[in-house]
């Protein structure tokens, strides 16, 4: 059994429900995609029903936090606390996307925030997110990520591997205990890893590859091998 | 934990109906959470085997609909499915096209209720599904007709919603019939000795405004002996 963490805040609907429905799916989606890749059974869990005790009764082989369209403003701290405590307890393999990777590195004591405010005359990135963060720094779309460390995740993806972005904030520097893998321009904490728990905070989307842009699907396959799981044929 | 089996074929995916019908499966399993306090997870209709039950001991399988008809699906597909309803460990139910499947399991003919008659004006126009077929959609009266602890507290004749041309032409050797509509027979059936349940309509798609289904499922959960 693996779980899949559902960041996504229920005001969504309200807010954005054109967004609401397209995350929904993409949750049910990604389910399956981490069920072929892993081999096993993917329990989706809601955010603020994640807690250490949960993920021991299920004895859970993986963790995977996804990310989230919501602002953080609206997650009351104590609806956050239990899935940080697991975050920080890490008994099992966890890997964090986009928000998710926030709250993570947050919760190991990293600064979050918006990568800035656009200069004057920069339009956002045509895409239609980007009207979630008008005027602000973003990354949206299949981009690039340089490597600054080897790790078994970038098996067989090459130095430059392209990932699915769509994000404004950011983690601002790697926190104590971790080491920094990979960049872009734009954004520095693309992915850290513990030093010595099995925990990364992933800014970029692998979980969201296409045809035409395979190399998450790669990344993710690297990670379960890594921990003992293998697709199923 | 409990299971809910995601019944729909997979050449959903590629239609312009993946996101609606992806979504709803998610929403349908936080209900199925919040009304029984259990963990509920989505299993693809091809994983559901004896050997996943008797692994992961779910205290109740329920399964949903789907947007393709039966015949299509590849039966090999199925065959762990049917096995489970044939030697239930646990309570069961299937809603629309789960019902129908139960009701083939045990011997039934399934078929689509009809074509609309030339006369006929289709009463659902707008509904973009098996058109010029008769077809029940919307929230609609269910005439009890035998009573069961799932209809405690529903009267006799709670509004559930349909949506569906299919029915099962029968009631199955060894199955009761607990609920009918006008034009569908088969609304709502029971096993005498097994925990096999299954309704046409969708008591996973109340509203606020239509609860029924909400109560029915708050009755299966109790009878499973599950309660938030």
């Amino acid at each position: 059994m693996i779980v899949f963490v559902d960041l996504e805040h229920a005001r969504l609907a309200k807010d954005h429900p054109d967004l609401a429905l397209a995350s929904a799916a993409s949750r049910l989606k990604i389910k399956y995609r981490l069920e072929d890749l892993s081999g096993e059974p993917c329990l989706i869990m809601r955010y603020h029903h994640v807690t250490p005790k949960r993920l021991r009764e299920l004895n859970v082989r993986a963790v995977i936090v996804s990310g989230n369209t919501t602002e953080f403003e609206h997650y009351p701290e104590e609806t956050l606390a239990s899935l940080r405590a697991a975050l920080g307890e890490a008994a099992w393999p966890t890997m964090a996307f986009c928000g998710g990777s926030h709250i993570l590195s947050q919760t190991y004591g990293a600064e979050i925030g918006p990568i800035g405010a656009l200069p004057a005359g920069q339009a956002a990135p045509d895409h239609p997110s980007s009207k979630l963060a008008p005027g602000m720094v973003q990354e949206r779309g299949f981009l690039p990520i340089h490597i600054i460390e080897p790790h078994p995740f970038f098996e067989g993806l090459g130095r430059a591997p392209v990932f699915l972005e769509s994000h404004y904030w950011e983690t601002k520097a790697p926190p104590s205990g971790f080491k920094l893998y990979a960049s872009t321009d734009t954004c520095k904490v693309q992915m850290i890893g513990h030093e010595s728990k099995p925990v990364y905070a992933i800014q970029f989307h692998p979980e969201q590859w296409d045809d035409e842009h395979p190399d998450g699907k790669k990344f993710l396959e690297n990670f379960f091998r890594l921990y003992g799981m293998q697709s199923t044929p | 934990m409990i299971i809910y089996v995601d019944l729909e074929h997979e050449r959903v995916q590629k239609t312009e109906q993946w996101q609606e019908s992806f979504a709803k499966r998610l929403k349908v399993k936080y209900r199925l959470e919040d009304l029984s306090g259990e963990p509920c997870l989505i299993v693809r209709y091809k994983h559901m085997t004896p050997e996943l039950v008797r692994e992961l001991h779910p205290r109740a399988v329920l399964i949903s609909g789907c947007a393709t008809e039966i015949d299509y699906y590849a039966e090999k597909d199925l065959s762990g499915l049917r096995q489970i309803m044939c030697e239930p460990a646990q309570p069961t139910l299937g809603f629309c096209g789960g019902e129908q499947l139960m009701a083939q399991t045990f011997g039934i003919e399934i078929a689509p209720m009809g074509k609309l008659g030339a006369d006929v004006d289709d009463p659902y126009p707008r509904w973009d599904y098996a058109q010029g077929m008769a077809r029940e959609f919307g929230f609609t009266p269910v005439r009890v007709l035998a009573p069961h602890p799932l209809l405690e507290g529903l009267g006799p004749a709670p509004l559930m919603f349909e949506a569906h041309y299919w029915e099962a032409k029968a009631v199955p050797s060894g199955f009761r019939l607990h609920a009918s509509t006008e034009l569908c027979g088969v609304q709502m059936i029971t096993h005498e000795n097994k925990p096999l349940y299954a309704t046409q309509f969708h008591p996973e798609q109340w509203d606020d405004e239509h609860p029924d289904g909400r109560t029915f499922l708050q009755n299966f959960f109790r009878l499973a002996g599950i309660t938030s």
